[in-house]
């Protein structure tokens, strides 16, 4: 999977013309611009041309899946995971940077110094601020698998395993601070860029995620959820990432990460393939037309299981099925599985960081079904909050930038703009919850046992 | 006067802005698609 680099550009310079514009207001009233962006996607380009070499290689991309397994058995996996607090594998941006330096023959140019890594951010950057600056922030470094999480600096073990030479490596400044000042002919003023941030990241500041413990869940196609982890390296367990949740006046602070794979994928399944329902938010009330699944769980593993099972091998499977159950009952199931996938994380994350956080906050398409939100609560008897501002990612971005150009102090006086639309408050006996808890363990063993023969006799 | 902020959301599948008003309410969102192959 790729991206023309010219349209990522194009795209966005015509994106912001458009919202300044439709804003009514003048460029000079802009204080300052951040960056949010899809992380680990990966570009190589001239350092005197600013010619890509190659298209952006998008995260999602397992062309390097291969590799990365080679470094596995080589016994590499527990160097990667102490130093960048990654897990080995083909989404970040290291081989993919190895895949375009051997595709296209160019290691003796990176080591002369003659190109430029960075992932997106970094090449909007270089190709919108004035002067050129080829900078990324700690955030996006902490996705390329080539960053010390703990030193805050390229790693040259890591730099050496991947063969990358340092010199093709992008300045890595704080999360909030000046990065330079966009084009004068972008917008017609040289608009202040004082904030650079991946998208997870973003929308974890943009939910005011200051303390540790403040958790927040993403409900796209998939879930990120990540979780302030305070101002110490975390140690991650079974399969969660450690990253950096941004880096400020030189301080930075971490997140444990974690993805449920399939969550709104669910709903699509429901809609484009059994077509049960017409639209995603028909799901609600299919859902809510039942008391319970009547005892269906489904394991929604289209792709494998995610932290804290990571099973590749897994796939989706229907539990519980009795002569009554209806598409109700499944679509019931459905919405569930979302919520007990997350709650697994949640659960996973507060026992490593030994804290049990008070309330989560979500964002994201699925929040929008308030039978899935109250199920989230109850389920992990936590209180749900559910923000007025869905664009967490962008107003986590604006915010940052806001305190990079001092117009904040700190994070706490930014949080004032964070604004709960609704609060769902958990409201299940605990012993209902327990019954419903081991019903969806042992549906997960279920899968994971089918997993296990699948591994010794591979069908799909 | 300097006083909106303004965000860029360069994700997978679309290039979005966003201008904030100084209380943090989203003012004006523009947002283009682009191609993936």
């Amino acid at each position: 999977m790729e991206h023309d680099p010219d349209d990522l550009i194009a795209s966005q310079v015509k994106a912001l013309s458009r919202a300044v514009s439709e804003a009514g207001i003048n460029a000079r009233d802009i204080a300052a611009l951040g960056i949010a962006n899809q992380r680990e996607t990966t570009l190589v380009w001239e350092r005197g041309s600013g010619k890509p070499v190659y298209n952006a290689i998008v995260w999602q991309c397992r062309r390097t899946a291969g590799y990365i397994h080679g470094l596995k058995r080589a016994g590499h996996a527990d160097l990667i995971q102490a130093k960048s607090g990654l897990m080995p594998d083909a989404y970040f941006s290291a081989s993919k940077i190895r895949w375009i330096l051997d595709e296209m023959d160019l290691q003796g140019r990176a080591e002369a110094g003659e190109l430029c890594f960075g992932t997106v951010d970094s090449f909007l950057a270089y190709n919108l601020l004035e002067g050129r600056p080829h900078v990324t922030d700690a955030t996006n470094a902490s996705r390329t698998m080539l960053y010390n999480l703990g030193r805050q600096d390229w790693d040259d073990d890591l730099l050496r395993l991947f063969g990358v030479p340092r010199g093709m490596l992008p300045q890595v400044k704080d999360t909030a601070g000046l990065f330079g000042v966009l084009r004068p002919d972008i917008l017609g003023a040289p608009v202040p860029v004082a904030a650079m941030a991946g998208d997870q990241q973003a929308a974890l500041f943009g939910q005011a995620c200051f303390a540790p413990g403040d958790v927040k869940n993403t409900y796209g196609t998939g879930c990120f959820m990540l979780m302030n982890a305070g101002e110490n390296v975390p140690v991650p367990q079974g399969g969660l990432l450690a990253t950096t949740a941004w880096r400020i006046k030189g301080q930075p602070a971490f997140a444990l990460e974690g993805s449920v794979f399939t969550a709104g994928a669910a709903i699509q399944w429901l809609r484009d393939e059994l077509g049960i329902i017409k639209d995603a938010a028909e799901s609600q009330a299919l859902a809510e037309s039942v008391p319970d699944t009547q005892g269906v769980c489904l394991v929604p593993a289209f792709t494998g299981l995610g932290a804290p099972h990571w099973e590749m091998y897994a796939r989706g499977t229907l539990t519980g099925l009795t002569r009554g159950a209806n598409k109700a009952h499944l679509a019931r199931a459905a919405l569930e599985a979302i919520a007990y996938q997350s709650n697994d994380l949640l659960q996973m994350m507060a026992a490593t960081l030994g804290r049990r956080p008070r309330d989560m906050k979500v964002d994201g398409g699925a929040t929008a079904n308030d039978f899935l939100m109250q199920f989230q609560a109850d389920i992990g008897d936590i209180r749900v909050l559910r923000p007025a501002v869905r664009e967490t990612t962008a107003l986590g971005a604006a915010l940052l930038a806001g305190l990079g150009i001092g117009m904040f102090r700190n994070p706490r006086e930014a949080a004032g703009r964070w604004l709960l639309e609704r609060e769902f408050i958990p409201d299940m006996a605990p012993d209902k919850r327990q019954q419903l808890l081991s019903g969806w363990e042992r549906a997960v063993k279920t899968a994971l046992y089918e997993a296990g023969s699948r591994r010794e006799a591979p069908c799909s | 006067m300097a006083q909106y902020l303004a965000a860029l959301d360069q994700g997978t599948t679309s290039s979005r802005a966003i201008v904030f008003s100084p209380e943090g309410r989203p003012k004006a969102t523009a947002a283009f698609e682009f191609a993936q192959r």
